[in-house]
């Protein structure tokens, strides 16, 4: 049999849907290599044993008695560690929720558990989704599975981490201002920030209540497609949830790039900022290959990306503070120093700044929209640098600003990272397809259409 | 930003003491100015041109992204 650790959740649900694999055994292999490896990379901060090895064995006698339940029955998965499962200490890889243990299931976690997933850990994450990386925390930061003196990308740095080095077939991340596309990014996997309001957040841990979002990292698109069939549903304990039916997110994969109407936001990485140039090749020849498959590709102009910026970050860490300040007014020595000096900032935010803030955002969405009229998606880079070295602290402050994520945060619409190549050192290039408001099914045809016709989702980080 | 601009230490101590963050220690309060700094750059490219015909600032709703 292959190789199970580097099995897609397509080919995993399909061994186990014919009994042609044991979800105990899958579970027992997949330990097997994190037990080995992951004291390299940081990517776990609970291990769940116990509980996988349960739900392992209830989905193997489940699916042994007829009762299949459908792509995720007897898969494991990954939860960033401000997800709750029942039970199970939600730290927020934080000294301030240290001894927090959630009585009940976070809405997306009990979906998965629905659907028969089995989890395997909670995973790193910058601290509160925030503040990172740092190492002034109980836990250490994760590693880049293709070479760990590399940062992950973060917030969901452990479970973009653990996916790429093969310890998972998937994990879900948060996205408040490109936490689930910049580790996909720098990890060279698939990340997916859903529409806003698509995937409920009740019981994860927020950080700004009106970007905040749950979305699926994976090694393929097909496989994030699957995932978000599974967590995407109307969600009447998070009051910012839709009642826009989820759609099934594979109908469109196979569709291919025929025809599809590309707007392509070049001016996000040749004027607003300068992408370093194998970034920029990447997302140039991806386009091209979008194009010789069929797309119709052109140029669009938006807004320059340092206002998206200054919208997203001024609501970000406003409602960051928000939630913060008690604990900051008692516990500041609590946090580690970048989370701690990124949430002060909160404090010099007026209440008419903020409120500004979220009239420049509807004026934006309104923009895009204009924009988008006539385009089916639209592309982009995701990080403007390859991986930087994550213990040289200059070069992490130099990167770290320099993406072009948090503008569709503040859009609210659908972003995909996925990889388009690697540096000549090995370290993976990305970039983002964007659709319209809850039409992730597009993205996700664009995507594969793309996937299929390059390698770089087949391509394995130099562990063992 | 110009440092003839950047508020005096003073000021960022008051400042603090009225967000009700009494117990920064010296280093906190030195990341305290850090962070009004950055905020201070910030707000400096958030857009200024909202009319008083642009909407109102309201709760933002799943749905209104595809509106």
């Amino acid at each position: 049999m292959t190789d199970l650790a580097w099995l897609t959740i397509a080919e995993a649900s399909t061994l186990l849907r014919e009994r042609k694999l044991s979800p105990v055994e899958y579970v027992e292999a997949l330990y097997a290599r994190s037990d080995r490896y992951d004291d390299r990379f940081n990517t776990y901060l609970c291990v769940t044993r116990d509980i996988a090895i349960q739900e392992a064995k209830q989905a193997q006698e489940e699916i042994a008695r007829g009762e299949y339940r459908g792509a995720m029955h007897g898969v494991p998965y990954g939860l960033k560690d401000i997800i709750d499962y029942a039970g199970v200490p939600t730290t927020a890889h934080s000294k301030i929720l240290r001894d927090n243990v959630p009585g009940r299931h976070a809405t997306v976690t009990a979906r998965l558990k629905d659907a028969g997933g089995v989890l395997l850990g909670k995973m790193a994450t910058h601290e509160f989704a925030l503040g990172g990386p740092s190492f002034d925390l109980p836990w250490p930061p994760a590693r880049n599975p293709w070479n760990r003196e590399h940062f992950t990308g973060g917030s969901s740095s452990g479970s973009g981490a653990a996916v790429a080095a093969g310890f998972m077939p998937g994990a879900l991340g948060s996205d408040t201002g490109g936490s689930i596309r910049a580790p996909a990014s720098l990890c060279g996997i698939v990340g997916m920030k859903p529409t806003y309001g698509r995937v409920s957040r009740a019981g994860v841990v927020p950080l700004a209540f009106s970007l905040d979002t749950v979305g699926p990292l994976t090694r393929t698109v097909e496989d994030n497609a699957l995932l978000l069939n599974a967590i995407a549903a109307h969600d009447p304990r998070d009051a910012a949830s839709t009642r826009v039916a989820a759609p099934d997110f594979t109908a469109d994969l196979r569709k291919g790039a025929r025809g599809l109407r590309v707007g392509i936001i070049r001016h996000f990485y040749t004027r607003d900022m300068q992408a370093h140039p194998d970034v920029a090749r990447g997302v140039d020849d991806a386009v091209r290959v979008l194009e010789t498959r069929g797309a119709q590709v052109r140029e669009i102009e938006l807004q320059p990306l340092e206002v998206y910026a200054a919208c997203n970050r001024n609501i970000l860490l406003s409602e960051a503070y928000a939630i913060h300040e008690p604990w900051l007014r008692e516990r500041p020595g609590d946090y580690g120093a970048s989370m701690r000096q990124r949430l002060l900032s909160g404090a010099f935010i007026r209440a008419v700044d903020y409120l500004q803030a979220t009239r420049l955002r509807r004026r934006l969405i309104d923009q895009f929209n204009d924009a988008m009229r006539d385009l089916d998606i639209a592309v982009t880079v995701s990080s403007m640098d390859p991986p930087g070295r994550i213990e040289d602290q200059e070069e992490m402050e130099r990167t770290y600003p320099r993406q072009a994520r948090n503008a569709f945060n503040v859009l609210g619409c659908p972003a995909l990272a996925l990889p388009v190549g690697f540096t000549p050192d090995g370290l993976p290039l990305s970039m983002q397809i964007i659709g319209r408001a809850f039409d992730e099914a597009t993205v996700y045809r664009a995507a594969h259409a793309y996937e299929q016709e390059t390698e770089w989702t087949a391509r394995r980080p130099p562990i063992a | 930003m110009a440092s003839e601009d950047a508020p005096t230490h003073a000021e960022t101590e008051r400042h603090a003491q009225e967000a009700g963050l009494h117990h920064l220690t010296p280093e906190q309060m030195d990341e305290f100015a850090r962070a009004g700094a950055y905020i201070r750059e910030l707000l400096a490219k958030l857009p200024r041109d909202l009319a008083v015909t642009d909407e109102p600032a309201h709760i933002f709703h799943a749905d209104e992204a595809g509106r």
